[in-house]
């Protein structure tokens, strides 16, 4: 099955060469011989993919990869040049999703720099994965949510047309609104226009510890802008069908 | 709960002019039986429940078949909240002809359309755009109109007076104030999508005189009161008097029965002394500042014989939000209302030259 | 109910041709497609011009490669991750042509006990039908150890689409290996791209990447939101039997 190492179809920048670590990471590529078993075989497009390749597109390890018969030393890691972005001293990490600490320790593999690093084709991006903290973030779970459009905009509220999406009593209720001005945000004020789109949600936070806590926020929504392309192609429609209006009446149908 | 059409199911006779005016408290309809069955709708408005059109439910409860029996189809005006369904009425009544506002027909006004339609939902303007577009499959075009036209003529029979149906408005100067409008539209290049919004004003609004023989009745749309005489009802009264346009004994009031329609010159020179009165009452926005008021009705009221409310004045009680999310918004201070509409029929039939109407009431319709 | 989910998370994915040199937090926030509060916040995370684009914003993660495009967010609401997709490829991407895109949700299931997440487990895959090799996996789950055999992971297909030409619908559970008593759950929404036969014939090739790339779009701007509300359905449902 073509692209089953997950990397196929993503560019391989270093084509022949790895990339230094320097650190000692939990080294979910050291076990060779791991069978490939892609959560999404990259054979469905569309399917959700990560340039994490050996997980699912949300960080959950199921199983190993095998890149084929090639291998990179940490000799050959080191020669390579370290890039840098700004802001961003570890750009060639790749962060494995909470779970990977105990992965590792699940496949009961621990990488040093003597070892070598990967069991990975020379022609494949190899990425060094650094386990990042577990998951501390609240859960979310929104209990209304309302798509609308501002109609008439006062001192300090809009009045706003809204249909409701989600939420006992919301969903599907058409609905009219004041939202006072000060719910939106200082950079999006330029979006509160007659006819602008935005979110209307209420979200219930539950804390790992704590008590749960709601919320309530007004989101303006940045929609693309019309294009030469969008505004020409109107015409055109427009012109068609005042011609036809004009055959119709026994007139004649001017050129678009 | 849901409105039972099964209660206005009996058809209006074959001389019996009907005049029946649907509306759930934002969006009316009006159906009119012209004689010899032959039917007109102005504008358009959705059953709350099915979402499909009232004018569509209401013909199919008295049996009338729509693709043969509808004549005419008249849009007052071309927003959502006006002609919500006019075009699955139009698409279903396929032998008629329709008629809009003369400006709508400008490539100005068409641009807009098909602007606005391309690339945003809800699209406030699709009603009116699909019209268009079963209008260009049909190889047919609009009847466009403006004040004075007399927009349709049936000539008089042994037994029914001639019947017209004549345009008391917009003006040519609304007409090109509406163009003015449009052309000023903010939807360019490099301009995010938006919505269409109701904020047009209602100066493209269709008033239509309809007579049969010297009866005659008065649909007023929304047109409002305007300071000048080229504009507003000082401009359609005066087309009122240069059609000879008998004095109407039934009138559909305008603009939800608002101050701002109210024109001395309309009930003086329009109207017959006393006439009949339906309004629509208006149920968006703060309820105090919702038209009828109650000073619009006293006033209406004194001017007129009876005087027929198709929905309550207030909206209907929303559908409970559960406590939580309701107590969410009121803690950021959001104020919202359901917009539920309650369908109210009024309909009046009299014999085609007899004077006095029989007024049935269904729904939420009510006397004042 | 058998698990709760938790944590959602949605990944709007894209396939087809893209240049990541054009979508750097900088470009988009001069775009517009975000605020420049949140353009001067981004974090990259990767970065290999012309090849690789990867940051995070407050509220998501962009990675832009020569052939996907993916937006992950696990903050509310979720439009948005659609909203920045069309506003960046109109915008910023004109010559993107899209073939495919995949509407994904998941969630973490979290279940009471270790013996309640066996008994999902089971249930969408009965060891039993395994043969004797199945029934053995069986067997060291009415142990007391709590380290034993089971399904890994299992995806489910709906194919054909009742609404649209081509796409399908994935759903895949997954055992969560770093906890007994959670799983992972993944609903994926494909859209395809039409076949070039069924687009007018005698079309440039760049008129046809356009009207192929149009049509996702579109499918992502009118279909988002039912898409989404379907997907957790579906999750629901799966997980409570």
């Amino acid at each position: 099955m073509a692209d089953t190492d997950g990397w196929q179809g993503w560019a391989n920048p270093f084509a022949g060469r790895a990339m230094t670590a320097g650190h000692s990471w939990p080294n979910l590529f050291a076990t060779r011989g791991v069978t490939s078993t892609p959560l999404w075989p990259s054979a469905l497009p569309g399917v959700g993919y990560s340039p994490r390749g050996i997980v699912t597109p949300f960080g959950v390890p199921v199983g190993g990869w095998d890149f084929g018969a090639g291998g990179v030393s940490a000799g050959e890691l080191g020669q390579l040049p370290q890039w840098s972005i700004p802001g961003h001293q570890d750009w060639t990490l790749m962060y494995q999703s909470s779970y990977a600490p105990d992965f590792a320790a699940a496949l009961g593999t621990v990488a040093t720099e003597e070892q070598p690093w990967f069991n990975v084709g020379a022609s494949n991006v190899t990425r060094m994965l650094r386990s990042a903290p577990r998951e501390t973030a609240p859960a979310i779970e929104v209990t209304a949510e309302w798509d609308g459009y501002v109609e008439k905009i006062s001192k300090d509220h809009f009045v706003a047309r809204m249909r409701g999406l989600k939420g006992k009593g919301v969903e599907g209720s058409d609905e009219e609104a004041e939202i006072p001005m000060s719910l939106v945000d200082a950079a999006d004020l330029d979006l509160v226009v007659p006819g602008g789109f935005f979110r209307l949600i209420v979200t219930d936070e539950k804390p790992k510890v704590g008590p749960k806590r709601s919320y309530t926020s007004v989101q303006f929504r940045r929609l693309p802008a019309y294009t030469k392309r969008d505004l020409d192609a109107a015409e055109r429609e427009a012109d068609e069908i005042l011609n036809a209006f004009r055959l119709a009446s026994g007139g004649q149908a001017t050129g678009a | 709960m849901r409105f039972d059409w099964r209660q206005v199911a009996k058809p209006p006779a074959h001389d019996e002019a009907e005049i029946t005016v649907i509306g759930p408290g934002f969006g009316e309809c009006i159906v009119v039986h012209s004689g010899d069955g032959q039917w007109l709708i102005v504008d358009s408005c959705r059953e709350p429940d099915t979402k499909s059109p009232v004018a569509l439910h209401y013909l199919n409860a008295l049996g009338v078949d729509p693709v043969h029996a509808v004549r005419w189809v008249v849009a007052t005006h071309w927003h959502a909240d006006h002609v919500g369904g006019l075009g699955e009425v139009f698409a279903a009544c396929r032998s008629a002809q329709f008629f809009c506002a003369a400006a709508l027909g400008e490539k100005e006004f068409i641009h807009y359309l098909t602007r606005t339609g391309r690339v945003t939902k809800p699209d406030n303007a699709k009603d009116f755009r699909q019209v268009f577009d079963e209008l260009v499959t049909r190889r047919g075009t609009p009847f466009w109109t403006l004040g004075g036209r007399v927009l349709f003529t049936r000539p008089p029979t042994r037994v029914q007076p001639e019947f017209r149906i004549e345009a008391l408005s917009p003006s040519d100067k609304e007409y090109s104030l509406f163009l003015d409008r449009i052309a000023s539209d903010v939807r360019a290049k490099g301009v995010p999508y938006r919505a269409v919004v109701a904020s047009d004003p209602n100066h493209l609004a269709i008033v239509l005189s309809l007579r049969w023989g010297n009866d005659a009745l008065l649909l007023g749309a929304d047109l409002l009161r305007e300071a000048t005489s080229d504009r507003g009802w000082l401009a359609a009264v005066s087309q009122g008097q240069t059609l000879r346009a008998p004095p109407a004994d039934l009138v559909k009031i305008p603009h939800h029965g608002s101050a701002g329609a109210h024109s001395d010159e309309m009930w003086t020179n329009l109207l017959a002394r006393k006439p009949e009165s339906v309004l629509t009452p208006y149920s968006r926005g703060k309820k105090d500042g919702r038209p009828p008021k109650r000073s619009d009705l006293e006033r209406i009221s004194s001017l007129s014989r009876q005087t027929i409310l198709t929905a309550p004045t207030e909206s209907g009680r929303a559908r409970k939000k559960n406590s939580a999310i309701a107590l969410a918004l009121s803690q950021r201070h959001i104020v919202t209302r359901r917009l539920k509409a309650r369908i109210g029929i009024a309909r009046f039939r009299r014999n085609i030259g007899s004077r006095n109407w029989n007024v049935e009431l269904f729904g939420q319709a009510k006397r004042v | 109910m058998a698990g709760q989910l938790e944590n959602a998370k949605v990944n709007v994915l894209l396939v087809g041709t893209f240049d990541p040199n054009t979508v750097g937090p900088d470009r988009l926030g001069e775009a517009k497609v975000i605020r420049s509060d949140e353009a001067a916040a981004a974090r990259f995370k990767t970065l290999v011009p012309g090849q690789v684009t990867d940051f995070t914003l407050g509220w998501c993660t962009v990675t832009v490669t020569r052939e996907r495009f993916a937006v992950e967010s696990a903050e509310p609401p979720f439009v948005k991750i659609s909203d920045f997709i069309q506003k960046a490829i109109s915008e910023l991407m004109p010559q993107a042509s899209v073939t495919a895109m995949g509407i994904n949700r998941a969630y973490t299931i979290r279940f009471s006990s270790p013996e309640e997440r066996d008994r999902f487990g089971t249930r969408l895959v009965p060891p039993s039908s395994w043969g004797n090799w199945g029934r053995r996996i069986q067997q060291t789950m009415a142990t007391d150890d709590d380290k034993h055999g089971g399904v890994l992971n299992v995806t489910m297909k709906e194919f054909p689409i009742a609404d649209r030409e081509g796409g399908a619908r994935h759903v895949t559970v997954a055992a969560d290996v770093a906890s007994n008593v959670s799983a992972q759950i993944i609903v994926n929404d494909h859209f395809q791209a039409p076949a070039d036969s069924s687009l007018p014939a005698a079309l440039e090739p760049d008129e046809l990447a356009r009207r192929r790339t149009n049509v996702i779009l579109r499918a992502l701007a009118e279909q988002f939101d039912a898409s989404l509300n379907l997907l957790e359905t579906i999750a629901t449902e799966v997980v409570n039997g």
